[in-house]
């Protein structure tokens, strides 16, 4: 029994402790605030929502207000919108990085919520949800090692255990989006949401609300086919249910990130439906052998010795 | 009170956060506390997407996970101009919010418990919106407040209806005078085989004085 639980605690603190690149980690702050940056520079004038006729507020409960802190005037949410923008740039270059990063998820938290909040408090899916989380989680990281301004004055290790731990809890918030998505829709409509009928609805449905316009849309062409739906179907929830082997395996990762991608692609083709945080899914890939290649074909030109690079 | 329990979670989630860097000390010893906060991040994101109770940010991602709905309601405005032309109103009209979130969240949501005169407020809000980019896509301006730094390559919203209003000739040449609140509703699977099986209703009309 013993030996189960110490095998067990072996491979846990692997996975989450096994020395790692500082350049994956700082690959994962630029994906993270880079997109929410994306984002926040697309709606410049997020804080006028306040400002949207007092009778769509008046249904606002009280308390969803004050869970997000959203109690300012409408000044003081500018210029704190302003500081997001600022920090969301700073966290990018890598400019006080942490600092940047915890100051980002902060504001975060406090912005994201304004998109819906006359209507619903949970803004899942409208892109800052994983930058929240993810931007707070590198705040404690040392996310500033590489790609940073004083990465290079820094003498500290580029390879280190602190830098497996974040990195491990920002794949797994995005395993958890997939798995979760691929639960809640057995759990909410059991193996019919596989069904060519429910793909040719969803299709028909969201063509017809978001897209209709002169000739057929992608999404009626493809419903014409209830074949191609059913394994469309089938594809997308056999994805988001095996998404968590991705964290286990290179291998499944090298197969679950590009089709998971892909999925994004022909989602907002056929539904109209837009996930901003695709690019975070690059959080997969080993970017400590890619920085390292090129830093190994420049090095002549940097100034390092080969050798450096390869002890 | 449950709506705190959002606060809460995210205060305690960044709380631990900081202390496994505060006191500063070497990694062997702040190792302990990097495991608290990996366990509380587990325990509630599972806790979230397992019981799907969502306590943003920690969510439930469980979007478009029912069967689709066979029959679809759709509300949209439409502004009237002086000539009588009645064009519907862009999506880009309602930036920096969302239309889906205006149309599809609030006014589906909401509009059948309003008051005239909190129709008449909505009206007149959605009338000086709709006029002002009118005035601004006769003029030559840009559109929507989104496009600014990005232009076409802005992070578009989640749902994504297509824009009306792409050039003067889509806008009349006359003032906004009313606007009214259409309510189509249709059969998915009737409307794929015959456009026009929508039916229509207007849910109320606004014109200026």
């Amino acid at each position: 029994m013993s030996s189960v639980l110490n095998s067990c605690q072996r491979k846990c603190s692997r996975f989450w402790f096994r020395p790692a690149s500082a350049v994956n980690l700082a690959v994962a702050r630029i994906l993270f605030a880079g997109t929410a940056l994306w984002i926040v520079l697309s709606r410049p004038d997020l804080p006028s929502i306040l400002t949207l006729p007092d009778v769509m507020w008046r249904t606002v409960p009280k308390m969803h207000r004050i869970a997000y802190l959203l109690v300012f005037n409408l000044t003081t949410e500018r210029v704190l919108f302003v500081t997001l923008a600022i920090s969301l740039a700073a966290a990018v270059i890598g400019w006080r990085a942490r600092l940047a990063c915890f100051v980002s998820g902060l504001l975060l938290y406090h912005f994201a919520p304004l998109e819906t909040l006359f209507w619903t408090p949970d803004p899942t899916l409208r892109g800052l949800t994983l930058p929240t989380l993810g931007l707070i989680i590198l705040a404690v990281s040392p996310c500033n090692r590489a790609l940073s301004p004083t990465a290079a004055r820094k003498k500290t290790p580029m390879v280190s255990p602190e830098h497996r731990w974040p990195l491990r809890m920002l794949q797994v918030l995005l395993a958890e989006l997939y798995w979760f998505a691929g639960l809640a829709k057995l759990r909410n409509a059991g193996l019919a949401w596989v069904s060519a009928k429910n793909l040719q609805d969803y299709l028909m449905a969201y063509s017809q609300i978001f897209g209709i316009q002169g000739s057929p849309p992608l999404g009626y062409r493809v419903a014409a086919h209830p074949a191609v739906c059913s394994f469309i179907a089938c594809i997308g929830i056999t994805v988001e249910l095996l998404f968590p082997f991705a964290l286990f395996s290179k291998r499944a990762a090298a197969i679950l990130v590009p089709m998971a991608f892909v999925i994004h692609v022909g989602i907002a083709l056929l539904m109209h439906i837009v996930f901003l945080d695709a690019a975070l899914l690059l959080i997969f890939v080993d970017w400590s052998v890619v920085y390292q290649r090129r830093l190994f074909d420049n090095a002549d030109v940097i100034g390092l010795r080969r050798e450096d690079l390869t002890s | 009170m449950v709506h705190l329990l959002r606060l809460a979670v995210f205060s305690a989630f960044v709380l631990l956060a900081l202390a496994t860097q505060y006191p500063r000390q070497p990694w062997r010893r702040r190792r302990q506390r990097v495991i608290y906060f990996i366990l509380f991040f587990l325990a509630v994101s599972l806790e979230v997407g397992l019981s799907r109770r969502e306590i943003w940010p920690f969510s439930t991602w469980a979007v478009v996970s029912g069967l689709s709905p066979e029959k679809i309601t759709n509300y949209d405005f439409e502004v009237i101009a002086a000539d009588g032309r009645a064009v519907r109103v862009d999506p880009q009209v309602w930036q920096p919010a969302s239309d889906n979130e205006i149309l599809d969240g609030w006014v589906a949501w909401h509009i059948d418990e309003t008051t005239p005169v909190e129709r008449e407020e909505l009206a007149r809000f959605v009338l000086g919106r709709a006029e002002r980019m009118r005035q601004s896509i006769r003029s030559g301006a840009r559109r929507g407040v989104n496009g600014w730094l990005f232009g076409p390559l802005a992070a578009p919203y989640m749902f994504r209806r297509r824009a009306i209003w792409h050039s003067t000739d889509d806008v009349p040449a006359v003032r906004f005078v009313a606007v009214r609140l259409v309510r189509e509703s249709w059969d998915v699977r009737e409307r794929f085989r015959d456009e026009s099986r929508v039916s229509r209703e207007i849910v109320y009309e606004l014109r200026s004085q």
